[in-house]
């Protein structure tokens, strides 16, 4: 890796790596391809332009309409599908007046040509007479469609184009303009995909839906004023001499499924390489200096996702830092690009305190860069499955940060506390999360609940770092990498992670750790556990009931002896003694754990003795509760899931508990006490004398 | 007599105001003690180096937890505001010589309403000199933090001045001119002493602060933040020695 460097690094030659470092892209892949011409006013922040959609039918049914996506329609009105949801307002940043929409208006509509060409490419320049076409708007805006006048085969081509008009709103979701920096993302009219049955997919956009389309190439010509500094999907390839006031930018990006770009006068750039991918970062100027930091965690990302996931693809990534007036458009994926947040830097004397972050900026670097896999590559349906894109996204940033910086890292320090990123993902994963089910369509999350980001990102997390905890780390990313690599450009579905991992981690699974004490005969049945993870809104919780010790049951009373007669056995002297006065033999300890939550799952427990060995079982899960005894011998505490491998139990409180009999601190009480009494002593202030 | 000989010939005073100090923060962080045991109930996190996720699970589930916590330090500021008021006739007529509890208590006792008074007006100053302590902001950020720094022990100078003529002269405590004198009372080498001695009280009062963060969950950190008050109630004490000593001089 070579630091960042104030003078760019050359352009790559090929939007895509060379074929021996960027894995398989399978060339069936590719489905569309976009020739775009756009023009942007930077005063009336307006991009107008024309696109030739070039589509290969690689269905088995006729088509004789061309479904469209027109997601900057979304901003239209207060009425689209997802202004009603959103009501103003994305990730907390408000629409900033009334007035500042945003459109795409197709404005012209023509068939340039078809037929039955073997490869996309052939066709794109156009064929036969051209013939207008009308576009029509769907209920919802963000939809349109072009009737054909003529079905397309299965196998054959066709080629369209679109005039356009694209009205930028002021940016505060996602894409728009401040001021002088614009950026343009869904900004042109996107082809739906035809599923291999044959039937279109064409979400509306709403607020929690992001996008879905096939792979194709893209060759994009820009023309700008002359200032701006321009970062955009794939590599330029071509840039002309700038002319009155303006400049013209030819950009070019293989077998990606979006094109988006971004432009400012006040970019300042900082560039890089790691291994042969260039890495391009646009920053404000007040933000330079955390170029470095950016990079250290993309590259970071880069390598851990790459031994994780298989090769990226791409000959280069390039990080957007929109300015601070431009909040709305920080942390989005696109392919080959995206766009962070800030690092906040704190003042001086915060450091004082041990304090230190790692989630702003930097794990927004390494969040968006993980979507270059699973929305830039593997490309799910965002809309139908966004746990596909989101959740898997997030499992991947925390090993990245394991790989990063050892297991159990921090997200965040103070003093001598840390909270662990399995301490911030399972805090996450209570509350409201228990109302929404995982592998649920975006539109169904509604944003006056607020589970979308809880379900989708961390509660997948969630899951996938348990089953990862069960199964044994090795195991588990063997499954995850055979995942990532089989449906690299395939747009799997959840049913295809599912199938993955069933076959992968077979059927049912001893736990890890569990058969090195002879305790393999409770297994973890994974689908079962898929499926309650996934489509259920059970809660993974397990408490303590019962730790004590007890009498153990003796052999006085009445007893027929060997003749038939009843005999009396007296009870021994120690019945009337306290429990802690009895001997050892006299004894049995007994745990009762308890099931609380829906959630069936085997979970271990742990029992420490009083003589100071610990024993461990592992407990079914299938059952309200079992009653654990182990005559002549007292315990001391006993814990549930004593290594924390279950990342989706967000209680854990009641997992650890003393015998009735053993003094023990509950733990919580002395040291925030403690800390409390500071505070107080800080506030008396020497009695503010 | 020096202002420090002040402090020393009067170590009952600054145990009794130390311990006082510590009482009242143990006092005000036992209700929470007891009712985070009591949420805790029978259960108990096993490792106490890892506190914040529990204790996030604890206060997120249980809101008088929360409830506790923000009492106890709202008491501990009330405390703070009130007890000065009342306890500095006390300490500057200790100061200014040997003086039984009873008068100690008495001079307490008829003199916290002017004693409070007094505070206000240093309120009001401290309001002003911070006003211009942001107004030099807006020229250098480093001319506003020593603005600040000199402005709060210029303030706590004049409040002792004041409450020193008042004890210990008869002034009439109610009255702004007092504190007006106060003011015009103020020499260079006062400002210095009393300015380095509050910054020594705020210097303890960090120390506190960042043990407290530091130690959470250890052993040692509540002997030592117990200490650091109680030196932190000597450097209170040897600041208003000094008020005391010019005003006998």
């Amino acid at each position: 890796m070579s630091g960042p460097a104030s003078t760019p690094v050359p352009e790559p030659a090929q939007a895509l790596r060379p074929e021996a470092l960027r894995g398989e892209v399978p060339a069936r892949a590719r489905v569309v391809d976009y020739v775009i011409d756009a023009r942007l006013d930077a005063e009336q922040h307006r991009i107008t332009g024309t696109v030739r959609i070039t589509w290969h039918n690689t269905s088995t049914r006729a088509v004789d309409q061309l479904p469209l996506h027109l997601y900057m329609n979304s901003f239209r009105a207060e009425d689209t599908a997802w202004m009603s949801e959103a009501r103003g307002s994305h990730r907390g940043v408000q629409q900033t007046k009334a007035g500042a929409w945003g459109y795409i208006d197709v404005t012209a509509a023509r068939l340039l040509g078809r037929g039955p060409g073997p490869e996309l490419g052939e066709l794109e320049t156009g064929r036969g007479p051209v013939v207008p076409l009308t576009a029509r708007e769907g209920d919802d805006p963000s939809v349109g469609s072009v009737r054909l006048p003529a079905a397309v085969q299965p196998g054959e081509q066709v080629v369209v184009e679109l005039e356009f008009l694209t009205q930028l709103p002021e940016v505060f979701a996602r894409t728009g303009y401040a001021d002088q920096f614009h950026i343009a993302g869904q900004w042109f009219p996107k082809l739906g995909v035809l599923q291999p049955d044959g039937v279109w997919r064409t979400h509306v956009f709403t607020l929690n839906a992001e996008f879905y389309a096939d792979f194709g190439d893209y060759e994009v010509h820009l023309d700008v004023p002359e200032a701006m500094v321009v970062g955009a999907t794939g590599i330029l390839v071509a840039a002309d001499p700038p002319a009155d006031g303006r400049k013209r930018l030819h950009y070019r990006a293989e077998m990606v499924h979006d094109f988006a770009w971004a432009a400012d006068p006040a970019f300042v750039e900082a560039s890089s390489t790691w291994k042969d991918v260039r890495i391009r970062q646009l920053l404000q100027p007040e933000h330079l200096a955390d170029a470095p930091l950016h990079l250290e965690a993309l590259v970071a990302t880069l390598e851990s996702m790459e031994a994780r996931f298989g090769p990226y693809p791409w000959s280069t990534i390039t990080v957007v830092h929109p300015p601070e007036r431009a909040k709305g458009a920080q942390g989005m994926e696109y392919p080959t690009f995206f766009t962070t947040s800030e690092v906040v830097h704190p003042p001086a004397w915060v450091a004082l305190f041990g304090l230190e972050e790692r989630f702003s900026g930097v794990f927004t670097t390494v969040h968006e860069f993980g979507h270059q896999y699973f929305q830039g590559m593997l490309a799910s349906d965002e809309a139908a499955q966004p746990w596909l894109d989101e959740g898997l996204n997030t499992t991947s940033n925390m090993l990245t940060l394991a790989d990063w910086h050892g297991e159990q890292p921090w997200f965040a320090k103070i003093g001598n506390q840390r909270i662990t990123v399995d301490d911030f993902v399972r805090g996450t994963v209570d509350g409201e999360v228990h109302l929404d089910p995982v592998d649920a369509p975006a539109e169904t999350y509604r944003d006056v609940i607020g589970s979308y980001g809880d379900v989708v990102y961390r509660k997948t997390g969630a899951i996938l770092m348990t089953l990862r905890n069960l199964a044994g780390p090795a195991r588990f990313d063997a499954a995850f990498k055979s995942y990532a690599l089989t449906w690299r450009f395939r747009h799997p579905t959840g049913a295809d992670l599912v199938a993955t991992l069933l076959r992968e981690l077979g059927p049912t699974l001893q736990l890890a750790g569990a058969g090195d004490r002879g305790d393999d005969g409770v297994r973890l049945d994974v689908a079962d556990f898929l499926e309650q993870s996934l489509h259920t809104v059970n809660e993974v919780d397990f408490s303590l009931e019962v730790v004590k010790n007890r009498r153990r049951v003796g052999a006085a009373g009445w007893h027929r002896d060997e003749h038939g007669a009843l005999t009396l056995k007296p009870a021994p002297e120690s019945n009337d003694l306290p429990v802690r006065e009895l001997a050892d033999a006299e004894v049995e300890a007994v745990v009762v754990i308890h099931r609380s939550g829906e959630f069936r799952l085997p979970v271990e427990l742990e029992v420490e003795f009083v003589d100071g060995t610990r024993e461990r079982s592992t407990w079914a899960g299938q059952d309200r509760y079992k009653i654990y005894t182990w005559p002549g011998r007292r315990v001391r505490a006993a814990r549930i899931d004593p290594d924390h491998k279950l990342s989706l139990e967000s209680r854990r409180l009641d997992n650890h508990r003393a015998a009735t009999d053993a003094a023990r601190s509950d733990g919580l009480s002395r040291p925030v006490g403690d800390l409390a009494e500071a505070a107080s002593l800080a506030l008396l202030g020497g009695l503010s004398l | 007599m020096s202002a420090l000989r002040r402090v020393l010939a009067a170590p009952w005073l600054w145990l009794a105001l130390a311990g006082l100090q510590l009482a009242l923060a143990a006092g005000v962080a036992a209700p929470l003690r007891a009712v985070l045991r009591a949420a805790m109930g029978p259960f108990t996190i096993g490792d106490e180096t890892q506190l914040l996720g529990p204790l996030f699970e604890l206060l997120a589930h249980n809101p008088a937890v929360s409830a506790a916590l923000l009492a106890s330090l709202a008491v501990s500021g009330a405390l703070g505001l009130l007890l000065a008021p009342l306890l500095a006739g006390a300490v500057v007529s200790r100061l200014a010589g040997p003086c039984s509890p009873g008068e100690q208590a008495r001079v307490s006792l008829v003199q916290s309403p002017a004693m409070l008074v007094i505070a206000i007006y240093g309120l009001i100053l401290r309001g002003l000199l911070a006003l211009i302590a942001a107004a030099l902001g807006t020229l250098h950020f480093g001319l506003e933090i020593a603005a600040i720094a000199a402005s709060l022990g210029l303030c706590a100078l004049v409040v002792d001045l004041a409450r020193a003529r008042v004890v210990l002269d008869g002034a009439r405590g109610f009255h702004p001119r007092t504190f007006i004198r106060a003011v015009a009372e103020v020499s260079p080498g006062l400002w210095l002493r009393s300015t380095l001695l509050s910054a020594a009280q705020w210097g303890v009062t960090l120390g506190i602060l960042l043990a407290a963060v530091h130690g959470m969950g250890t052993a040692w950190a509540p002997w030592l933040i117990r200490g650091l008050a109680v030196l932190g109630t000597g450097f209170g004490l040897w600041r208003i020695a000094v008020a005391v000593e010019h005003t006998r001089r």
